[in-house]
Order: C-alpha cells, then structure tokens, then sequence
C-alpha cells in the first residue's frame, strides 16, 4: 500500500481506539500492532527501503535481512513494533495477569511510533504536503 | 489457555464488538470480531479434546510462550494446542458438525482481513452484513457448545 493509504488506516485505528474501556487490554494492544505496523510501513516506503508491494506484516515473519535492513532505517520503529508484538501472547492470546498495563504501555509506543513515522513522512516529502491524518 | 479463559475473552469481546460502530470503527470493530471468533474456536476445540487446554500460549504454528518455574516465560515447540488463527494451523481429521459449521463461517469473515485491513478495499454495508451473518453462526456455536463456559 501507498504511504498515504497506511497513514488513513493508522489514523482511523487511533480515532476507535477512545471507545476501548478498561476492560478491553487485548484490542488495545490488537490496536497497537495494526496501527503501529502502518506507522512502520509508512515511514519505510517514505525512506524507500520498502516498496509499496512489500508491506510488513509482523516485524516476527520478517526475513532476517529484512529485519536487520529495517533496522538501520528505522531502529526505533522496528524496535517498538518488536516490543508490541512480543506482548500478543501473554496478554491477548494469553490471560497473564497484567493485562491493562500492558495495553497502557502499546499505546505508549505506539504514540511514539506515530510521531516518529510522522517526522521520516514530512523529512523524505520536504517540497510536498506531508499527508494528511484522516479521521 | 484453558476453556474458561477463552470464554471470558469471548464474552467481553462480544460486548466491544457491540460498543464499536461497524464502518466508522471498521479495522477495530473487525479485529474484534476476528479475535473473538478465535477464542470461541479455541475454546470448541478444547471442549470437542481436538485440541489441548493449557498454559501455553501460541505464536506461530508449533511454536509457544509457556511458563518456566521461575514465573519467566520462554518461547517452546510444542503439539497443538491453542491456534493463533483458524486455519493456523489447520486441525486436521474428522471434527463434529458444529466445529466446521464454526470453521466455515470464520473463514467468511477472515475473507475481508488484507482486502480491508491491509489494502485498498472500502468496507461497506455488505461486508459488514457478511461479517455479522458468519458472527451470528460463531454465537450460536459458542452458545450450544460451551453452554456452562460462555
């Protein structure tokens, strides 16, 4: 997908994610890897290090060069994805106690990984409007 | 995860999913949708002995977080237990009516994942029609099966 088309869907995964209450951790962490993995697709078609065809899914099913690639580009992306991830199985498709810290510290990265992706968007775009967030 | 785990993340995923509006909240109101579908299979296939009941949580076909003695959690290989989605693995074998009928109608729904979560598709009234016929299949499953679970 385009960086735009990424930066709607991220965008409108952010806007749902008011109406989760204290008793949803698991579709705030769900929300965390959606929106967060478009935050990282964006910024690395916007780098050019990843073509629009070759969208991540799970930083977890990457190749190893690709990892190891995306990680030069974007270590903090990457990084904070990874530590997303590695929260699904205690928390969503596990009952760890725990649970709404956990949600509580996927939305802080993913925070982080918008802003970050934001400023590679608007850095690589210098002479064109940085995208628009969608609803 | 045993049934009754399932089960609770059934029921408070069925209430989000009812909270979320189905095209202003699509990629949420789906996801849930998806991740409670999950748990209700999990949960048949524990109660049908397709599957094993346990705290072992999954990642990857084969592939498990479990509990070490330390309270620490390590990555292992192990037999099947919970899928991480329908079809991931697959179960194989003959299974009761009930499990495929729960199969078929999840697989409806996982038909609009990367179209409209990961593509260019706009969802709109039909697929969410799709979506909550194949739903109500999944309930009524969860409901004649787990009747003391759920």
């Amino acid at each position: 997908m385009n960086v735009e088309r990424h930066v709607e869907l991220a965008s409108n995964i952010r806007h749902s994610l008011a109406r989760l209450g204290p008793d949803d951790h698991e579709m705030a962490i769900e929300a965390a890897m959606l929106a967060g993995t478009h935050w990282l697709n964006a910024a690395l078609h916007a780098h050019g290090v990843a073509g629009e065809d070759e969208d991540v899914v799970h930083c977890s099913m990457l190749v190893v060069n690709l990892v190891r690639t995306y990680t030069v580009v974007e270590p903090d992306l990457v990084g904070a994805l990874q530590e997303i991830e590695d929260l699904r199985p205690l928390h969503v498709r596990g009952d760890v106690p725990g649970g709404p810290a956990a949600a509580d510290r996927a939305l802080a990265l993913l925070a982080a990984m918008q802003q970050r992706a934001l400023e590679a968007i608007a850095l690589t775009a210098p002479t064109a409007d940085s995208p628009k967030e969608a609803r | 995860m045993n049934v009754t785990g399932h089960c609770d993340k059934f029921g408070r995923l069925v209430t989000l999913r009812r909270r979320l509006d189905p095209v202003e909240d699509f990629e949420l109101w789906y996801w849930t949708t998806l991740t409670a579908c999950t748990n209700a299979y999990n949960a048949a296939a524990h109660d049908a002995g397709l599957t094993v009941a346990e705290d072992a949580f999954s990642t990857m076909p084969g592939l498990y977080v479990v509990p070490g003695p330390d309270g620490s959690w390590h990555r292992e290989l192990r037999g099947l237990g919970d899928v991480s989605h329908v079809g991931w693995p697959p179960l194989e074998g003959d299974k009761p009516a009930d499990i495929v009928r729960l199969e078929h109608a999840v697989h409806r729904i996982e038909a609009f994942r990367d179209p409209c979560l990961r593509g260019h598709r706009r969802p709109d009234a039909t697929v969410v029609a799709v979506c909550d016929e194949a739903f109500a299949v999944v309930e009524a499953v969860v409901a004649g099966r787990l009747k003391g679970a759920a």
